[in-house]
């Protein structure tokens, strides 16, 4: 039987917002929680396509991972303040045991896009629309708007990195008042700016 | 190092670039940047994953037609945080309770494009699982069209009618995706270039050696090898489709089908592959086959199609050698020697075909005329 070796990441995918909750813990600012989930999904990605006996638990697998790779940099950055260290063993014991159920249907799902692609500017969201909404090309797209095929291109990267955030970074408050929910508002302001 | 931030611009970025035309240049550089970091692939993985979902907003799209590029701006989603109206719903006595009063504007044309959502969401995540659209040489056939295409590695294909192909050949690989029909592979021998075939969910790995690949109706792809052997099963990566050691080894003289992950393979006598084959000649072969079998072989050829309106004629078997765009000539064989009658549109859309109430029990020679029976290869 065929094993995706993206398996373990497109899971993980479905609770970035738990992964971004425990990361930021030990980093305090976004901008560090960006390159160690990169990190957490890159070892992932190589957990996936190794020969070691399947995950039963990819939830805690992860959260495992962006632990250690947490640690990693810290250790790298040779500084862990005391408060960290008390936070840690403080919350470490309550990652496994919360299942949360984040279940987003699709209905959650095309609200929270369709919310993310409102925030966009005009051009860029009327490129988006074109694209997903119509299915037409980039080219007729440029035609269409009279701009060029590079512009479009700017456009919907743009709005590719809109929707994964949309999709998969999302307060989790807005799924379901969870223990992360509490713990995130706590931990990071309701609006920290991303990207 | 770049940045977490740079390289999810730059994943974005080739996810974009790569939706439209893309030269083998192109696709080489992204390769490339692509094996520098698994940071880099899992950026992208989790990009392409956000814009294949991000398709659910076709649910939107207006049924009359009109085009709006405002139309998500002025869309107000927001108001209907709530589950989707009950009518539809299995646990539909609860869900009424649950409902609040609505406002009553825009309220039930929102609700019934988000039943829709609610509806559709299950098909699309099913149909969004695939690799991305590729860029490279495009090959369509048109219904009851076939195209043989010359490869500049050497190899062959031939295209059978209704049929799309995507080609890509780079210093590394040769990747072919057939979109949608059929279509047989001479393979060019090249040990250093591996020549995929991706059919749906299906990948087939070949080096030198010749093999057919159709995608039928309902999703099975099934694979027809007449010489050497070929590797077929599901794909790891969908970034850049590789199998797995433990694909299925399928050789020369047998059929693989591979029905949603599960392939088995059979055996096949050479004289059955043949006339399986045919189609790269222009010939359909029967032999014992029942008409509605041989019906829907035709109707792939053909914009006229043909319906069987009579159940007592569904099963019955019969032979014969025709060419894959001759409907008349074959309807006037069934009229005269398998009795059936055909009855003809007057618009000449579609031809249906009753049993014939001169031979009550159809009982006709399963024999075509002499002139018909002909060798294909």
């Amino acid at each position: 039987m065929a094993r995706n070796e993206e398996r373990y990441l497109l899971q993980a995918l479905d609770f970035e917002g738990v992964l971004r909750a425990c990361l930021y813990r030990y980093t305090r600012n976004n901008s560090d929680v960006e390159e160690l989930l990169q990190e957490t999904y890159a070892r992932l990605l190589t957990a996936g396509s190794g020969k070691e006996p399947e995950v039963r638990s990819v939830r805690a697998f992860a959260l495992t991972i962006a632990r250690n790779v947490a640690f990693d940099w810290l250790r790298h950055k040779q500084v862990v303040p005391i408060e960290l260290v008390a936070d840690m063993e403080a919350l470490d014991v309550l990652d496994e045991g919360e299942q949360v159920d984040e279940i987003v249907n699709g209905h959650q799902e095309l609200a929270m896009l369709v919310k993310a692609i409102q925030d966009l500017p005009d051009r860029c969201r009327q490129v988006f629309t074109l694209r997903k909404v119509y299915g037409y090309s980039q080219k007729e797209i440029a035609a269409r708007l009279q701009i060029s095929e590079n512009t479009v291109e700017q456009h919907l990267t743009k709005a590719a990195r809109r929707c994964a955030q949309a999709l998969f970074d999302q307060p989790i408050a807005e799924r379901k008042a969870t223990f992360f929910d509490r713990l995130r508002r706590r931990m990071r302001p309701p609006h920290a700016e991303r990207e | 190092m770049p940045s977490a931030s740079e390289t999810t611009e730059l994943a974005a970025s080739w996810l974009i670039r790569l939706e439209g035309p893309a030269t083998p240049e192109l696709w080489e550089e992204f390769e490339t940047w692509l094996e520098e970091s698994p940071r880099h692939r899992a950026a992208f993985i989790r990009l392409r994953t956000a814009w294949n979902r991000a398709d659910i907003v076709k649910l939107l799209r207006p049924t009359d037609g009109t085009i709006d590029s405002d139309l998500l701006g002025r869309l107000d989603i927001a108001a209907e945080a709530q589950p989707p109206a009950p009518v539809l719903r299995p646990n539909f006595a609860r869900a009424r309770q649950q409902q609040t009063p609505k406002r009553a504007d825009t309220g039930s044309e929102r609700r019934r494009w988000l039943v829709a959502a609610g509806l559709g969401c299950v098909a699309i995540a099913g149909a969004l699982y695939g690799t991305l659209r590729t860029g490279g040489d495009d090959y369509e056939t048109e219904i009851g069209g076939r195209q043989q295409i010359a490869l500049s590695d050497g190899s062959h294909v031939d295209l059978n009618t209704d049929s799309e192909l995507v080609v890509r050949l780079t210093a590394t690989r040769r990747d072919l995706t057939l979109v949608r029909g059929e279509a047989l592979f001479r393979v060019a021998h090249d040990t250093q270039r591996p020549f995929y075939v991706i059919a749906g969910g299906t990948v087939v790995r070949a080096v030198g050696t010749e093999f057919s690949v159709r995608i039928h109706d309902d999703n099975r792809v099934e694979v027809l090898v007449t010489e050497g052997r070929v590797a077929v099963g599901d794909p790891v990566s969908t970034v850049r489709p590789t199998l797995p050691p433990s694909a299925s080894a399928v050789s020369a003289g047998e059929r693989a089908t591979d029905n949603r992950g599960h392939v088995s393979i059979s055996k096949m006598p050479t004289t059955d592959m043949q006339r399986k084959l045919a189609w790269t000649t222009g010939w359909l072969l029967f032999q014992g086959d029942s008409l509605d079998e041989v019906v829907n072989e035709f109707n792939r050829y053909n914009r006229r199609h043909l319906l069987i309106a009579d159940d007592a004629i569904t099963h019955k078997p019969l032979g014969g050698n025709f060419h894959t765009t001759e409907l008349d000539s074959f309807v006037d064989t069934l009229e005269h020697s398998f009795g059936v009658k055909a009855l003809r549109a007057p618009d000449g859309s579609a031809i249906r075909l009753i049993a014939s109430p001169d031979s009550p029990d159809g009982d006709s020679t399963p024999e075509p005329p002499e002139s018909r029976a002909r060798s294909t290869r």
